[in-house]
């Protein structure tokens, strides 16, 4: 009797492969945010805010800060290599300039994948024609962080206990104090131009007694506004921000909620990491809510909002 | 441990052996007949000697063996190549060997390695062919959301034993082995980065044995750890995260000690320093190992060869020495110190033993490692844990900002929030089961791997916003399948999962909704939310063939 080793011997391999194949076709990493739904329904319309309850979903990124010593030197001189990676600075960029005072913070501070507390976002379609319009989208990332200078960074470049705080212009602010009532307005200033830091507080770092922390609100506005249109699958809707490229994201509006999911995978109104948001009707005018949000420039004025806002008040001394 | 005198007497081993050389060379030169016979026993020991026996590519076992077989050849002098070019019968010396010690005929060179192949898929795309202690690529990025296939021939080995004929009662040999993974230029396309290849030494290496002590100069498997010895049992590529897995040139005294079928194996080195500025100081290694030929077992190291090894227990320590310049922009000539250490401890145990290669059936072998030290991220093969020094301060705001004149390489050490030198703290376990099933005396096997590695300092010496750059603990598991479709031909398959778990945590979530208000210091916040350490996990399937010679 003739043996075919060859023959039986297949089987098994044929088993491996299979399993091979099965490994290495799940197993992918699973997505923090969950897509929500994606039924279509009637094309969005109006304003819409975030359910309460029901928040929006950020991935949980990592986005490094810049390497200041590389700003408009990226390409090095001619036979200079590149300098080394590096991590970010212990004292946050903080700035003291020649004086014995807390003076100024470059840059702003790095709080990482902020949720978004805050959302407004409304649909306004052309004149007969459901399918396309103009959207409008207000969102503010919210959140209480805490800062951590050492005390090398608080005292080795000539800071001292006992000078009044300067004010963004250099200006005393009030009695003497310590370095790190000194770093209060310095901190909340820091945020002008991404937002707020408002509710600054200051203190020693009772382990570290020459060190300060700093506890701070971030109230970042962000959005956007621009065209808006319904694909032929009725599900997904393509926004075309003014300014940026354009985005898809499928929805499922059943008229008192709408949720919206980044299609494919993208991130939501280009937001990195902002995957879901799970919206609900709004019968609230964001144009009379109150609040800073959307595009507006200020509280219920400017942007897409009827009214105009004040000219901006010449700054106090307190 | 006096590391200048010790380097005298390497100086002094290695200016007496070319001295003996030279000596020889001198009586011993052999005409072109005798040469290329001698060139034709070498032929014949290169195919039917040792070299089946060498546990292939991976090990101090093939080393072991080799050197009871095999000597190293001198290398040719300067002198000797001016005459063959300058002489009047040059044509005629044109094919003569250079003169070295002893005949031809009585040296041992012994050609080994291996071809293999590796198909390799990967769920995100953050790593090359080896699990490399990168980052892994977080969900929510492209590429930590997208597959990488790679297929690879560079694992493949070459190497060579040599054995010289022994000198006045001291035996001498070398092994020299090569691999694919040498370095190539940064602006390599991914193309050439996967098939060019170029070669890197792995092993380059000769050794003395004495009566009295065993010599090691040159390129090996470091005394910290035991090289491999005590390696698992993998299709992955070695080392996996946790193991000590590193060569480096050293000089290395040995003394193997045999009671009955005890054996016991002493090793000091001085090892090329982890940072070549820490004020002329090499690394200073040490070891011992205890080994019970009365009980023995089958184990592979990695994907190589299996052989029949004995219960052992390994212990090693490394001490090092670190330098570097004040942490500032122009630095004067202070050197700020800091030292690392390391100690590991390994063990193999033949639980179901075996007493021959021919049958492996239900071998049973466990391997473990524990290891915890500072200062020696690199001896885990190149991991740094994502460190970096931190920026320099810029209080005076220069512009191009100062730049820290950096001595020494990323992971080691750094300096903390006050500005002093720190080594950066790691401990790790690796633990193995290799299993032979009873299917052709033991051609089939199976293995798994355990490993972790974590650091409880590398945090508190990141600054916070680069929490998110560094990874505070990786976690490792594979299971492999393996069998010998010939004796000469393995194939492997192999699932791999590591996961690693980032310095930075989630922020909580706050209170959604249209009418959520800023609290005063302090946004509402739906409880127990956020402080979630962020993570990232890369799973990997492995198919892996081989060719041994």
């Amino acid at each position: 009797m003739t043996k075919h080793p060859t023959t039986r011997s297949q089987a098994p391999l044929a088993v491996l492969c299979g399993l091979f194949a099965a490994l290495t076709n799940g197993c992918m990493q699973e997505p923090s945010c969950p897509t929500l739904g994606a039924c279509g329904g009637p094309p969005p319309s109006g304003g819409w805010v975030l359910s309460p309850g029901h928040p929006s979903c950020i991935e949980d990124l990592y986005i490094a800060p810049k390497d200041t010593r590389v700003y408009g030197g990226e390409v090095p001189v001619a036979r200079n290599a590149p300098v080394e990676p590096a991590l970010y600075d212990w004292c946050d960029l903080l700035i003291t300039g020649s004086g014995a005072n807390i003076q100024t913070k470059s840059g702003a501070f790095i709080y990482e994948s902020g949720p978004i507390g805050r959302t407004t976002l409304s649909y306004t379609p052309d004149p007969g024609n459901p399918m396309a319009g103009h959207y409008a989208l207000g969102t503010t990332r919210t959140g209480t962080y805490t800062l951590d200078f050492p005390a090398v960074c608080m005292r080795e470049f000539g800071a001292m206990d006992g000078k009044p705080a300067l004010d963004p212009e250099g200006k005393p602010m009030g009695p003497p104090v310590d370095v790190c009532k000194q770093l209060e307005p310095q901190v909340a200033a820091a945020g002008i131009g991404e937002g707020s830091y408002p509710n600054v507080l200051c203190e020693r770092n009772p382990s570290d007694l020459a060190g300060c922390l700093c506890f701070f609100d971030v109230s970042e506005t962000g959005g956007g506004s621009g065209l808006y249109q319904i694909l032929p699958d009725h599900k997904t809707i393509m926004h075309l921000p003014s300014g940026n490229f354009p985005q898809k994201a499928t929805f499922c509006n059943k008229g008192s909620s709408l949720e919206l999911t980044g299609a494919d995978g993208a991130y939501l109104f280009g937001t990195t990491g902002l995957r879901t948001m799970n919206l609900a009707a709004s019968s609230v005018d964001p144009c009379a809510d109150g609040a800073q949000d959307g595009d507006e420039a200020g509280v219920d004025c400017g942007g897409s909002c009827p009214m105009a806002c004040p000219a901006p008040a010449a700054p106090t001394v307190p | 441990m006096n590391y200048r005198a010790l380097g005298a007497f390497g100086i002094s081993v290695a200016l007496f052996s070319v001295h003996a050389r030279a000596q020889d060379d001198e009586t011993e030169t052999e005409g072109p007949a005798k040469a290329a016979d001698a060139g034709k026993a070498d032929a014949g020991k290169a195919q039917g000697g040792t070299a089946a026996k060498a546990s292939l590519g991976t090990s101090s076992k093939a080393e072991g063996e080799a050197t009871a077989t095999a000597q190293p050849p001198a290398p040719s002098t300067p002198a000797a190549e001016t005459s063959v070019t300058a002489d009047a019968g040059a044509a005629d010396r044109a094919a003569e060997r250079p003169p070295v010690y002893g005949k031809r005929g009585d040296w041992n060179i012994t050609p080994y390695g291996y071809a293999r192949f590796d198909a390799i898929e990967d769920t995100t795309q953050s790593f090359d062919d080896g699990i490399q202690p990168n980052l892994i690529a977080r969900v929510g990025t492209y590429r930590g959301d997208h597959r990488r296939a790679t297929f690879t021939a560079r694992d493949s080995r070459l190497g060579v034993f040599i054995g010289a004929p022994a000198f006045q009662g001291i035996k001498t040999s070398g092994q020299i082995e090569l691999d694919f993974y040498g370095l190539q230029v940064s602006d390599a396309k991914k193309h050439d980065q996967v098939v060019f290849g170029p070669v890197r030494i792995r092993h380059a290496y000769l050794k003395l044995e004495t009566s009295v002590l065993d010599v090691i100069a040159g390129q090996y498997y470091e005394v910290f750890g035991w090289g491999s010895y005590f390696y698992p049992a993998t299709v992955a590529y070695l080392g996996v995260p946790g193991e000590i897995y590193h060569r480096n040139p050293q000089l290395r005294l040995e003394k193997k000690i045999h009671a009955g079928q005890l054996e016991i194996m002493a090793a000091a080195a001085a090892v090329r320093p982890g940072q070549r500025d820490a004020g002329g100081i090499p690394d200073g290694e040490a070891g011992l190992k205890i080994a019970y030929n009365g009980w023995t077992g089958i184990a592979t190291s990695g994907f190589g060869r299996p052989a029949v090894t004995p219960i052992s227990l390994g212990v090693s320590g490394v001490y090092r020495h670190f330098e570097i310049p004040e942490f500032r922009g122009d630095p004067g000539s202070e050197a700020h110190t800091t030292n690392g250490y390391g100690v590991a401890a390994q063990i193999l145990l033949p639980v179901v033993p075996a007493k021959t290669i021919e049958d492996k059936s239900n071998a049973l072998t466990l391997t473990g490692e524990g290891s915890i030290g500072t200062g020696i991220a690199e001896l885990y093969t190149g991991m740094d844990g994502g460190s970096r020094f931190p920026l320099l301060p810029n209080p005076t705001m220069k512009n191009p900002a100062l730049v820290y004149p950096q001595n020494i390489d990323p992971g080691l050490v750094t300096y903390d929030r006050n500005f002093e030198v720190k080594s950066i703290n790691w401990k790790a376990i690796v633990a193995g089961l290799q299993y032979y099933l009873p299917i052709g005396n033991g051609r089939v096997w199976v293995s798994g791997i355990y490993s972790r590695v974590w650091s409880d300092n590398i945090k508190k010496l990141t600054p916070q916003a680069s929490w998110g750059a560094i990874f505070t603990k990786m976690e490792y598991i594979d299971a492999n399948l393996g069998m010998d479709i010939t004796p000469a031909v393995a194939l492997g398959f192999s699932f791999q999962t590591v996961k690693q778990t980032f310095g930075d945590v989630s922020a909580p979530t706050p209170v959604y909704g249209a009418s959520g208000t800023m609290g005063v210091l302090g946004v509402p916040t739906i409880p127990n939310t956020g402080g979630v350490a962020a993570h990232a996990r890369n799973n990997r399937g492995q198919l892996s063939m081989a060719l041994f010679f």
